[in-house]
């Protein structure tokens, strides 16, 4: 076949090897990791999340920088797969990033977490699984509210806001809906409620109609969904095109934001309350940090933020305060997020908890009538 | 006879130098080639059940799982060595393979491909749906690592056991490649129905080619469980089985280099792509299409005959 | 009418809507296969490029929706005719197997060029006769499925009058039967495969411009429906017009009737079941011509 085959074949894959050298870097600026989904499946929440870091990389440097440095965040694709996750968090470990934002999908933080410990670089997640806080790597920081509080408060929106005895819960056949149906079929229990249906539904399934005429035949009160935005979109309408509008309905994080309002019209907000990741602006508790990055927001991207935006632009200023104050070192960095409390940020209070909790509330709201815009009717902590 | 002893000690050399400077990659420079290894074990397996045998085979990615997932619970409940969780993973996914090849045996290419399409998507949502065993969504965490506990870095280590395992397969593939069986396929490559007139059972080839490919998509999945500890169903769906077979073809369909190469190319090209921003995938659609237009052999194929245009091919 | 046959009318209903959707789909795969001789792998992504497609012409909202319908099959036959020039004639010759990878290919491309373009966001969609709802007998009937459902009829019944009764469709069978005995009876081979061609993607944009007020509109629209498309080529059989009906309803009511009756979950693991289960012993399907040969 050829020494000559043999040989191009080999030159051209160390070429190639050379080519995934790390650029070159300017030496006045920090460069900052993110692994984020920008294409595939899940580029839709990755857009929000890329998004928060965007407006954050702008403010910091407005503001100065980093005593007077630059501040860049490197964004790397990782697709909707594990490896490529994996793929994406190596290639930014690899030019020495002093931190690395991970996606909001619980099973790629789970497959990146062993790397995470391997290269002792902290990391903030969105993740909600409490399976990655279970693995009890001090490096890992979750900067979202985690999926048992998530449950909890669909729990309480049941027992002492809506104060039905009969739920019906509907989630999504993926780890965020099994774990959080199960955990609130627990909580349910305790309370003594009755949960009269479990359905399911696969991610991106464009009919309802099966599980919401089942529900309604178990005679439900109320349902609980935990869909995400597209799902929850298409349930809700449908819910209303089959009369359904007389069960009242909780939707679990796919509540006010603004991709999945544009889903739908008002009549089909019918008796929907819903748990928030995150009430922005005016009714946010740091009212008008909070208005303020709201406008920037929709002055930059043209859409309002949601959960995910803030929590990501949160998170970058933390690590902007963090890097100020212990410099670019992993280990410091480390530390001054472990020991954060009371950080006031657009979304809320950050207070970094033994298992790496940041983010400790939810909030139960419910639409202001006539309009999409929400109030908050009650918060939901973890007593951590 | 001197000149063929140079071109081997050459070889040698290289290749030892090429493994030393491995020592000096980075985490992700290994993790890249180790992944592309792990294909390539697999695409070698296509090379059998596509290259050979003609079945357009869109399955693979299952069989990488069931070897996966089969030895990842094998260490895990079992109790055993991750070297022992290799043999039954490369068990598991010859079993299933032989399960699926005989009623597949009469079934011709496109209906082969949907058949095989149908059997990716199933046994995504089984995985999927089967928690109690698989861990569902969750995927399977805490599996054993596949190490020899010697000083070197773990990344490096697990690189030299691949390339290690990879130079096996290689020697038994083109072993079997030159032994009865392996010029029975080619025969039946060549021409189908005179293979037939002189006495061959085509079914039984098929599907005995079926399940050595299936047999290599385990070890490759076996492997790839006890390279990073973790598994989850994403990694085994239609997707990555398209990829798969898209490896062999782009790498060049009738030989073993051309597996490698394939698997590595396509290993490598979304990642050299990425700083090209949001439309990298695109781009990288763009050239599989170029590469499938522009080099009708595959790449190794086309280069080949493109540097040495006088000598007969032979597969 | 008592709750559970109001609740199977219901069922029933939905399935048949979607079934439709899925019957064109069909209609698309097997066109593809009449022109290239290959199964189009890349025929969700032509479904999610015709609802994408209209979707972005509805949002710029200066359009009425007679127009947006037919901008958007006209950039179908567009893009199909520059895809047809610059991938599937130069990949014409070659193996039924890189044909096969080539239209991964076409699709990876056009997936990833479509979430440049209309960006990760789901999108309403938007139906010629609006939202409402109607009720009959406490069963809930959107009028666009009513639309979707005799759109379907009307077209695929206007295809077999076409195939039949036409002079072009006369020549598109005889070319789909061999190309070669066509071409030497003096058929314009190269102009009746473009016609084909460009109608597999009139067929696909349609199906894309009926699903999105269904089922919203995002670039990741074509993956989950091309395989239960193939699903309903198969099962009614290749090259046969009522097959694609036929099969376009049964996948469509098994989404519904499983779904309820069996299993959430494994509903799509039954009809893949069936497909292969038909791909191993009655390849024809229901209503298929023999088997030919191809490549």
């Amino acid at each position: 076949m050829g020494a000559r085959l043999g040989g191009i074949l080999v030159l051209g894959a160390l070429l190639a090897m050379a080519l995934q050298a790390p650029a070159a870097r300017a030496d006045d600026e920090i460069v900052i990791g993110a692994a984020l989904p920008i294409t595939g499946p899940f580029a839709g929440s990755g857009l929000q999340t890329y998004q928060g870091l965007q407006l954050a990389e702008h403010d910091i440097n407005a503001a100065g920088g980093i005593n007077g440095k630059k501040i860049r965040f490197q964004v790397e694709d990782t697709q909707a797969s594990n490896s490529v996750a994996i793929n994406a968090f190596l290639k930014l470990e690899r030019q020495n990033a002093p931190f690395i934002f991970l996606s909001s999908f619980t099973v790629q933080n789970l497959a990146t977490e062993p790397e995470v410990r391997k290269a002792k670089v902290p990391v903030m997640y969105a993740g909600g699984g409490v399976a990655i806080a279970e693995r009890k790597n001090p490096y890992m920081f979750r900067i979202r509210a985690n999926d048992r509080l998530r449950a909890a408060a669909a729990a309480e929106s049941v027992i002492s806001v809506l104060k039905k005895k009969k739920v019906a819960i509907i989630n999504v056949q993926d780890q965020y809906g099994t774990a959080a149906a199960e955990q609130l079929k627990k909580d349910l229990a305790a309370a003594g409620i009755a949960v009269v249906a479990v359905e399911t539904h696969g991610i991106r399934d464009t009919d309802f109609a099966p599980q919401l005429l089942n529900i309604k035949n178990s005679g439900a009160e109320a349902i609980v969904a935990f869909a995400y935005i597209r799902d929850a979109g298409l349930m809700i309408k449908q819910r209303r095109s089959l009369g359904l509008t007389n069960i009242a309905f909780v939707s679990v994080s796919s509540v006010n934001e603004d991709s999945m309002l544009e889903l739908v019209t008002l009549p089909d907000l019918e008796n929907i309350i819903g748990v928030a990741d995150a009430v922005l602006g005016q009714a946010n508790p740091n009212g008008p940090r909070s208005v303020q990055f709201v406008k920037d927001f929709i002055e930059r991207f043209k859409v309002p933020p949601d959960g995910f935006g803030s929590v990501y632009y949160d998170g970058a200023m933390i690590v902007a305060e963090a890097l100020k104050k212990v410099g670019p070192d992993r280990e410091k960095i480390r530390e001054y997020l472990a020991g954060l409390k009371d950080y006031q940020g657009v979304t809320g209070s950050f207070s970094t908890a033994a298992n790496g909790d940041m983010l400790h509330r939810l909030s139960i709201v419910e639409y202001i009538p006539g309009t999409k815009d929400v109030r908050v009717i009650k918060d939901v902590f973890d007593n951590k | 006879m001197t000149k063929r002893l140079e071109h081997k000690l050459g070889a040698v050399i290289l290749f030892l130098a090429l493994m030393g400077g491995a020592a000096f990659l980075s985490d992700f420079d290994l993790r890249l080639a180790i992944l592309s290894i792990l294909a390539a074990i697999s695409v070698i397996g296509l090379y059998f059940a596509f290259g050979l045998a003609g079945m357009i085979h869109l399955a693979q990615a299952a069989f990488v799982g069931i070897g996966a997932y089969a030895s990842a619970l094998a260490a895990q409940q079992l109790h055993v060595s991750p070297w022992i969780g290799l043999v039954v993973g490369v068990i598991a996914a010859a079993l299933a393979g032989a399960l699926l090849a005989y009623p597949m045996h009469r079934t011709r290419s496109h209906y082969l491909a949907l058949t095989t399409v149908g059997f990716s998507v199933s046994f995504e949502v089984i995985i999927r749906n089967w928690t109690s065993v698989t861990g569902g969504y969750d995927g399977l965490g805490a599996i054993p690592l596949l190490r020899l506990d010697t000083a070197m870095r773990s990344e490096l280590e697990f690189f030299y056991i691949c390339v290690a395992v990879l130079a096996a397969c290689v020697v038994a593939a083109m072993l079997l490649r030159a032994s009865p069986f392996g010029r029975a396929l080619i025969a039946v490559r060549d021409d189908e129905l005179a293979a037939a007139a002189s006495g061959i059972d085509i079914a039984r080839l098929k599907t005995k080619a079926f399940i050595l490919c299936s047999a290599y998509g385990g070890l490759s999945g076996a492997l790839y469980a006890h390279y990073g500890g973790f598994i989850s169903p994403d990694d085994f769906g239609l997707a990555r089985a398209i990829m798969l077979l898209s490896m062999l073809i782009v790498g060049g369909e009738f030989s073993i280099l051309g597996a490698i190469v394939g698997a590595f190319f396509l290993t490598y090209l979304p990642e050299w792509l990425r700083f090209i921003g949001g439309g990298y995938m695109a781009v990288f659609g763009l050239f599989m299409l170029a590469v499938l237009i522009v080099m009708p052999k595959g790449i190794v194929g086309s280069l080949g005959a493109w540097l040495v245009p006088r000598v007969a091919r032979s597969r | 009418m008592d709750a559970a046959f109001q609740q199977l009318m219901q069922l029933l209903l939905n399935g048949i809507a979607v079934g439709c959707i899925y019957a064109i789909m069909a209609i698309s795969v097997q066109l593809a296969y009449e022109t290239t001789g290959v199964v189009n792998f890349a025929t969700g992504q032509l479904v999610m490029i015709g609802a994408v497609v209209g979707a972005s012409f509805a949002l710029s909202g200066r359009l009425g929706v007679g127009e947006i319908y037919v901008m958007t099959l006209a950039s179908m036959v567009a893009i199909g005719l520059v895809f047809a020039v610059t991938v599937y004639w130069p990949l014409q010759s070659r193996s039924i197997s890189t044909v096969v990878i080539g239209t991964i290919a076409v699709g990876i491309f056009l997936q990833n060029i479509a979430l440049i373009f209309f960006g990760p966001l789901p999108a309403k969609g938007f139906s010629p006769v609006g939202d409402s709802v109607l009720n009959i007998l406490g069963v809930v009937v959107p009028a666009h499925t009513l639309f979707a459902s005799a759109a379907t009829f009307i077209l695929i019944g206007g295809l077999y009058c076409l195939l039949h009764y036409t002079s072009i469709g006369i020549q598109m069978r005889a070319i789909a039967q061999d190309v070669e005995v066509a071409r030497l009876m003096g058929i314009r081979t190269t102009l009746v495969l473009a016609f084909t061609w460009a109608l597999t993607w009139v067929f696909a944009g349609i199906g894309g411009l009926l699903l999105a007020p269904l089922w919203l509109v995002d670039v990741d629209v074509g993956d989950s429906v091309a395989l239960k498309a193939f699903a309903a080529a198969i099962i009614g059989g290749f090259g046969s017009i009522p097959g694609a009906i036929v099969g376009g309803l049964l996948v469509g009511l098994n989404e519904t009737l499983s779904a309820a009756y069996i299993s959430t979950k494994y509903k799509d693991v039954l009809v893949f079941g069936l497909m292969i289960a038909f791909l191993l012993f009655k390849p024809r399907g229901i209503f298929g011509e023999s088997v030919n040969e191809r490549g």
